[in-house]
């Protein structure tokens, strides 16, 4: 190595490590002992109960109605966004395709994906106020007008158990679809044309075409995204405690909890530190048996190009 | 279903459609697909955009012709609801909050993120990967795991309730994946470069600096993209750390007004402040919106 | 912070400190503890009485006084209107003021570390809990206060000049911790110039509110009723008023020592029934259970709904949206039946915005000394002027009021000694969330009255089971 070499990587390596070590490791290596206790957030005493908050976990039927949310959220949300975007993406890549451009994307391609991808750059949180007031039980909100039109009587949304995380679910899903349709038109448009050519040379249909070929050729990306968007439906927070009722207590009645609010809600309104962090390792366990499952799931042959 | 055989034109660009090519042979069946393509492609540009449309419509509206319906016209422009919004409902000062967290936040994590990354791409050290290691896992924890422990620490730290002490705690959680994405930027970089400017007596830092940074510039971009949206996004961590209103920021102080008990709510305000927090963004993604996508989705396909 | 370079060198070094620590695997929280180990005994120390007349809690003259107040719809100026009054009698003292909103988050760090302010008003969505507070022992006893002469009370004593009740719903344990400024009462508002128009007068009895309802609807096509769906705490409190105006009090004790049989009773399931008919007559707004209050309270105060239950600070919420002689007026819920044990009259008052000092403050006796002045008429007077609301002190002129504040002091009135409250939501919040879950399924009929109660009652044995629960009650 060169002089200096390692008064260079010290140097340059002290602050970032410095500052990720005590914001970000310290409070993950934490919370595993915090969730053994009986922490009340409000003095420094805190006495070991050991896995006590973990066998109330066990008995407390609201943590397993969110861990049943997220679940729900995990496999909804990536498999509605995905195919949405597969299906709009589709639309655009091959819409043109019998005519000019052999796949090159359907006539104003650039406006649709600049308009779908709107969405995703709007704060979760902003979104969620935003279709609060489109879901607005009465018939004045958005939804109800529409279907007002159609002689649908309002529909209470966000106050009824059986639509109100629906609700949340299909904003989510809103929010996501766009960047996922650029995801894929761009993942599709890297596909050699001579593949789709041939395609079409053999009379392939393109309901066909899109299984045999394109879905293959784009697994990887695929794959990604959808480990991508499970990852972020596990968060869920921000629209569950920004539309379910006021301090975002997951209502009505539990009905759209999920293991962030819920921790929130325990940590920061309840007080209870030390069953907060518990509920925060329990999210953490739910991640990795995620990721671990998704990757098994998705595991195929690469197809090369 | 057959499909026609118009000779193939080059392949273009695919962020750009091809020029319309007028009188190509369309047959029947090809046009009712168009029909459909355009059905669909049409309808969901409609779910996008028509809640948009209807917040800036509403929000020149009054509280009665709010409550009235849905479709009805405003009265009148109504410009004094954004100002109730901007100065009464405090969205003004939100939104220069937010403007300033994001910017120090993501300086910050480029800043940083670009260091270890060079420093973990390009010299081989004991702890090398354990560094590597120590950043990357930060990715597959959830934040919520961190928040409680972390709340109590940005307290002692006097990082809570200050808007650069939210941009640094902003750029410590973006760490893992700027040096994630960077690292691997930096190892596609040539070294003969940073031979070069080694042999020219530039140094360390002034290798770093003058030569390798600037060629990371595309990286960089991408990177900037997903922390900027990422730190404009984020809630969980103002929820937090933000206890005082003059240090909401913006998504925060909107969910504030919508949901917190206690004040005069105001409903046209609400979507004024909406239509605030949403315009910019649009304006901001319509300028530039072939870098951003491009950024994105380099980032996402890496 | 009073003084901030000191006490931000020792906490950033004790932060940073902690933080290595906690890479090497050893917990920032015993770092915490030791460092914060050595508690003041401020307020346990008995006042030095000194016998002035300005400054009965004898207040160290030149201690400085940290003060942080909820900045909610009533704002925080009549607190450092308050601070003015103070800063007067003790020039030398510095005053830090700060307006908050989420108190839980600004002060449980602090209650963490033993670095208190002199006195919090601790209220809002995010306010910190008083019952862990009270366990830890870490609440000044505000005795003192209660017993100091009244600023401007006659020689009377500040607990003598307080509404009746204030002090109890303060107390933990036969110890007065929290002292409520504001005194809100509850009930079902409605605006009299529409009840004029129409030549509707409002129900005494149940069955009178159903015809009332009915006519209403016939009329008008306006719904009878609405409520803050998402937050179904406001919906059931009408419904706990009517039990306790049926039954009298000993519904009140059995809630809030959580007998067996407290929310089953026949008072508490015939006031249930009685709210499950709203249900089934269909005389609740379409859509009511999904609205915030903010949307349900627009909607009402634009003639979609006539009745809605609420608090007195709604005259101050409302705020703009009220249109113009609109007349809002409140009035308890009607009897349940004819031989209720309290009067119809008889309405839920009680105090809000509890103020507290922590024990660990350096200047308890500042804290407490600024609350008195608070409680002053001239305060009081000027926190009406500013809010609309009432303050806790009983008698005092409120000069300038509206219909609602007008109608809500006509109520306190009326009800005189009946006036009553509980306390099982403030002691036990596990049982007052699940108890509001139920009353939002019952009052979209999901569930019936049977299964409500059954629902409440399950919770309120939870509670009452639950060792790791400390007990208020007078069991």
């Amino acid at each position: 190595m060169r002089a200096g070499s390692l008064r260079f990587v010290v140097t340059a390596l002290a602050v970032p490590i410095l500052l990720y070590g005590v914001l970000v490791i310290s409070p993950y290596a934490q919370s595993f002992y915090i969730s053994l206790t009986d922490w009340n957030g409000l003095s420094p005493e805190r006495t070991f109960i050991g896995l006590d908050n973990y066998a109330r976990l066990v008995r407390d039927d609201v943590f397993w109605i969110s861990v049943w949310h997220n679940v729900i959220a995990v496999l909804v949300i990536p498999a509605v966004t995905l195919a949405l975007g597969l299906f709009f993406a589709t639309m655009i890549h091959v819409g043109r395709y019998r005519a000019r451009g052999g796949g090159r994307g359907v006539r104003g391609a650039a406006v649709y994906r600049i308009v779908y991808f709107f969405p995703h750059l709007l704060s979760i949180a902003v979104v969620g106020v935003l279709f609060s007031t489109v879901y607005d039980p009465t018939g004045s909100g958005l939804l109800n007008g529409a279907l007002g039109l159609v002689g649908i009587e309002p529909v209470n949304w966000l106050g009824s158990k059986d639509t109100a995380y629906p609700a949340m679910l299909a904003v989510i899903i809103w929010l996501s679809v766009g960047f996922y349709v650029i995801l894929f038109t761009s993942a599709m448009s890297s596909i050699p044309a001579d593949i789709f050519e041939a395609a079409r040379l053999d009379g392939t249909t393109r309901w066909q075409t899109f299984w045999r070929m394109t879905l293959p050729l784009i697994w990887d990306t695929v794959q990604v995204a959808g480990i991508y968007l499970g990852i972020h439906a596990l968060d869920m927070f921000a629209i569950v405690n920004v539309m379910s009722a006021a301090g975002g207590s997951g209502g009505p009645d539990n009905s759209t909890q999920v293991l962030g609010n819920y921790l929130y809600i325990t940590a920061f309104q309840n007080s209870e530190f030390g069953y907060a962090t518990a509920i925060g390792v329990a999210l953490l366990l739910l991640t990795l048996a995620f990721a671990a499952a998704a990757l098994r799931l998705t595991r195929r042959e690469r197809v090369e190009f | 279903m057959s499909l026609d055989t118009t000779p193939r034109a080059p392949a273009a660009p695919a962020a750009r459609p091809a020029p319309p090519g007028p009188g190509d042979g369309r047959t029947v069946t090809g046009s009712v697909l168009n029909v459909f393509t355009h059905g669909f492609l049409l309808t969901w540009a409609a779910l996008v955009v028509i809640p948009l449309a209807w917040c800036v419509m509403s929000a020149f509206k009054t509280n009665d012709e709010l409550l009235s319906s849905p479709w009805s016209l405003p009265g009148a422009l109504r410009w004094g609801n954004f100002a109730d919004a901007w100065t009464n409902a405090e969205i003004g000062r939100y939104f220069v909050n937010t403007v300033i967290v994001v910017t120090l936040g993501t300086a910050l994590t480029l800043a940083m993120g670009a260091t270890v990354s060079y420093v973990v791409a390009r010299y081989a050290f004991r702890g090398n990967r354990l560094v590597y290691f120590l950043f990357v896992v930060g990715m597959t924890f959830p934040t919520f795991l961190a928040i409680v422990p972390l709340f109590f620490i940005a307290q002692s730290l006097r990082l809570a309730d200050s808007l650069p002490g939210l941009a640094v705690v902003y750029a410590a959680y973006n760490l893992p994946f700027a040096v994630f994405f960077l690292t691997a930027y930096f190892r596609t970089l040539p070294t003969s470069l940073s031979e070069a400017a080694f042999i020219d007596g530039c140094g360390h830092w002034g290798t770093y600096l003058r030569i390798m940074l600037p060629l990371a510039r595309p990286g960089l971009v991408s990177v900037g993209i997903f922390v900027v949206l990422g730190q404009w996004n984020q809630y969980l961590l103002p929820l937090i750390l933000q206890s005082s209103p003059e240090n909401y920021v913006l998504a925060q102080g909107l969910a504030n007004l919508a949901v917190s008990q206690g004040y005069a709510g105001n409903w046209s305000a609400l979507f004024a402040g909406l239509t605030i927090s949403i315009i910019p963004v649009l304006v901001v993604y319509l300028s530039f919106q072939r870098q951003i996508q491009g950024g994105m989705v380099t980032g996402a396909l890496k | 912070m009073t003084h901030p370079t000191r006490a931000l060198s020792r906490r950033t070094l004790l932060g940073l400190g902690a933080g290595l620590g906690a890479l090497a695997g050893t917990g920032f929280l015993s770092a915490c503890a030791t460092s914060s180990s050595t508690r003041g005994d401020g307020a346990s120390a008995s006042p030095q009485a000194t016998g002035d007349p300005d400054n009965p809690l004898g207040v160290p003259a030149d201690l400085s006084l940290e003060a942080i107040i909820f900045k909610g719809g009533y704002g925080d100026q009549y607190a450092i209107d308050a601070e003015a009054v103070y800063q007067q009698r003790f020039p030398q003292s510095e005053i830090t003021h700060t307006g908050g909103q989420e108190l839980a988050k600004l002060l449980q760090p602090r209650f963490v570390s033993g670095d208190v302010p002199d006195i919090v008003c601790n209220a809002g969505a995010g306010a910190l809990m008083l019952a862990p507070l009270v366990e830890n022992g870490q609440l000044a006893d505000l005795t003192p206060l209660l017993d100091a002469p009244a600023e401007g009370g006659d020689g009377k004593t500040v607990r003598d000049t307080l509404l009746p009740g204030i002090v109890e719903q303060g107390t933990f344990g036969g110890v007065p911790y929290a002292l409520n400024y504001t005194f809100t009462v509850h009930g079902l508002y409605y605006s009299s110039s529409l009840f004029d128009e129409h030549g509707w007068s409002y129900p005494s009895t149940w069955a009178e509110m159903l015809d009332l309802c009915q006519e209403i609807k016939d009329a008008t096509g306006m719904a009878p009723w609405t409520y803050q769906g998402k937050n179904p705490g406001y919906i059931l409190t009408p419904l706990v008023m009517m039990a306790i105006k049926a039954g009298g009090r000993e519904v009140i004790d059995a809630l809030d020592n959580l007998e067996p049989d407290s929310w089953t009773s026949e008072p508490m399931l015939e006031s249930a029934r009685a709210m499950h008919q709203l249900v089934e007559r269909d005389f609740i707004m379409q859509g009511t259970s999904g609205l915030t209050h903010i949307q349900a309270q627009t909607y009402w105060a634009n003639g979609e709904a006539a009745f809605i239950p609420c608090g007195s600070w709604l005259e101050s919420e409302l705020g703009d949206v009220m249109p113009e002689g609109f007349d809002m007026v409140i009035a308890s819920p009607p009897s349940l039946t004819d031989d209720d044990a309290l009067p119809q009259a008889a309405i839920r008052g009680m105090g809000n915005e509890p103020f507290i000092v922590p024990a660990q403050a350096e200047n308890p006796y500042g804290g407490m000394e600024l609350l008195r002045i608070m409680l002053s008429p001239t305060s009081s007077q000027n926190f009406t002027r500013q809010t609309q609301t009432l303050t806790s002190l009983a008698e005092y002129d409120p000069q300038s009021a509206g219909t609602g504040l007008t109608s809500v002091r006509d109520a306190l009135t009326e009800s005189g000694d009946d006036t009553f409250f509980w306390r099982y939501g403030t002691w036990y919040s596990p049982l007052q969330t699940e108890a509001a879950n139920a009353t939002s399924a019952l009052m979209t009929g999901e569930i019936d009255p049977d299964e409500w109660s059954r629902r409440c009652q399950a919770a309120a044995d939870t509670v009452r089971n639950d060792d790791s629960i400390e007990k208020y009650g007078d069991q």
